[in-house]
């Protein structure tokens, strides 16, 4: 459980860095693709305008995110719980999830008047599917002897819903939680590509600028703010669900 | 004086099989009543019946003559797996009957400790489930039940996966709990050794379809000898009962 990084891990990614910088320096590399160090230089070119695109993207996101979260979240319960709601719903969901998000950003850009929403539209259409999807699983599949135990202590259907389904469906919908930030965060790029700010419209403009260094240093920010969200969710995870620590089924 | 359970005309099948047919009998306060018969007899029906977990076919459940509310009663169940919620402590498990019914936390507390003290597992009040043994876990189940002060427990095997110390050791409390406490107590087991042990009354349940095939009342005074005569013959009367019923199963 100790976070500690192995030597091995350690070695081959130095190991990994020097070797891309050594092929670029040696000329053995296509002339377009930058040298790690180029990279971290135009990283440091652009750091006077990044707080802005990074305040943008997780705006967008954030705001996307947490309202696909407030209708997700309770949709997944009420088909979890209630066969008669699970009934209504699935076709309508089953309907919508085989598009993709980015599918709708045409959509979006019309549907919108703002940009802010628009680009918020098409995270909280990515993160939906998993937050609901998961959340709708965990209650679903609530152990009926748990159920049982507690109807025998006295629960009504509150009780139940509270004492019983919604702590055995948590560690599931935090599942979704988890992977909704790493899909959600996919679209916010995605998204921001048609719109006039954010990362995803930086890392556009240094295309068209042709500046392959720039565009790289933004793909890294990019992905070490999503590697950031995954890993802070996953610790709060296993603060949260200690009791499931070392657990195995049928002991 | 009504009885305190009273099962008549009870039938209930699944899917056409007949799990119980035609069965009744009555419980009297304070009475330890051990149901055996051949395993898959419908005995964990019956106490799902009584506890409103399945509904009959036909046929009447009374509890202290009126028909089960599990919000009313005061009924403990513990199951033949301890099913313990994983997610809760060892002190929050035992706890969940007091606050579903809204005790108050001093309440609570000073009950969940009493009774933790009582079965000595106060060490273990912050532990989860998957930190304890079988044992511990049947310990935990049972003081859950007790938990909310039942006047009847409905005990389904509760010692069956357990080694025979810590079985016998559960015995004997529970031996001491029944009188001390008077609680009714109806204890399906398919160990007859343990029904002997145990019960105040015997029901022998025939095969499936359940029906009553002996009502065995016991006089022997406790605590009672495993090894006494008395004991054995008893013990072998039933298990030349039971075994009735396998012969009638293979000849058919």
């Amino acid at each position: 459980m100790k976070a500690r990084i192995p030597l091995l891990s350690l070695t081959s990614t130095i190991c990994f860095f020097i070797l891309w910088e050594a092929i670029v320096r040696f000329g053995l590399a296509p002339a377009a693709l930058p040298s790690p160090s180029g990279v971290l230089y135009a990283l440091y070119e652009v750091s006077g305008t990044l707080p802005t695109h990074v305040a943008h993207s997780l705006l967008h996101f954030a705001a996307g995110y947490l309202s696909a979260a407030t209708v997700a979240i309770p949709l997944g319960m009420l088909a979890g719980w209630y066969a008669p709601a699970r009934k209504a719903l699935e076709p309508i969901i089953e309907f919508f999830r085989p598009i993709p998000p980015i599918a709708w950003i045409p959509f979006a850009l019309l549907a919108f008047a703002g940009y802010f929403e628009a680009s918020a539209f098409i995270i909280f259409v990515g993160a939906f599917f998993p937050l609901f999807t998961n959340t709708y699983t965990g209650f679903r599949d609530t152990p009926v002897s748990y159920v049982e135990v507690v109807k025998s202590l006295g629960a009504d259907q509150l009780q139940i819903l509270r004492r019983v389904a919604l702590p055995s469906a948590l560690p599931q919908i935090f599942t979704g939680i988890r992977i909704a930030l790493g899909v959600g965060w996919m679209c916010v790029i995605a998204a921001e590509m048609f719109v006039p700010y954010g990362l995803g419209w930086a890392i556009i403009q240094m295309r068209y600028l042709h500046d392959i260094r720039a565009v790289m240093a933004y793909m890294f920010i990019i992905g070490a703010l999503g590697f950031a969200m995954e890993r802070t969710a996953k610790l709060i995870e296993l603060k949260l669900f200690r009791w499931q620590r070392g657990l195995v089924v049928g002991v | 004086m009504p009885f305190k359970v009273e099962v008549s005309n009870l039938h209930k099948s699944f899917n056409g099989f007949k799990v119980i047919e035609k069965l009744s009998f009555n419980v009297e306060q304070g009475e330890f009543l051990c149901l055996v018969g051949p395993s898959r007899c419908g005995k964990t029906t019956l106490l799902r019946i009584i506890l409103g977990l399945e509904t009959p076919d036909s046929g009447k459940i009374l509890v202290d003559g009126k028909p089960v509310n599990l919000e009313k009663h005061r009924i403990g169940y513990v199951p033949q797996d301890p099913t313990l919620l994983p997610w809760l402590s060892v002190y929050d498990n035992i706890a969940l009957g007091l606050r579903i019914r809204g005790f108050p936390r001093e309440e609570i507390k000073k009950q969940v400790e009493e009774l933790m003290r009582l079965i000595k597992i106060e060490g273990f009040r912050d532990y989860y489930p998957h930190q304890l043994s079988g044992g511990m876990k049947a310990y935990v189940s049972i003081a859950r039940a007790l938990a909310i002060n039942p006047d009847i427990i409905l005990m389904d095997e509760p010692f069956v996966n357990l080694d025979a110390q810590t079985r016998n050791l559960l015995q004997a409390e529970l031996i001491k709990l029944h009188e001390y406490a008077a609680k009714t107590i109806i204890f399906v087991t398919h160990n007859i050794e343990e029904a002997v042990f145990l019960a105040d009354r015997i029901l022998v349940l025939t095969k499936r379809p359940a029906r009553i095939k002996r009502n065995i009342s016991m006089d022997m005074p406790r605590p009672r000898n495993r090894y006494s005569e008395e004991f054995i013959k008893i013990r072998e009367s039933i298990e030349e009962l039971i075994k009735e019923e396998f012969e009638v199963e293979f000849k058919a």
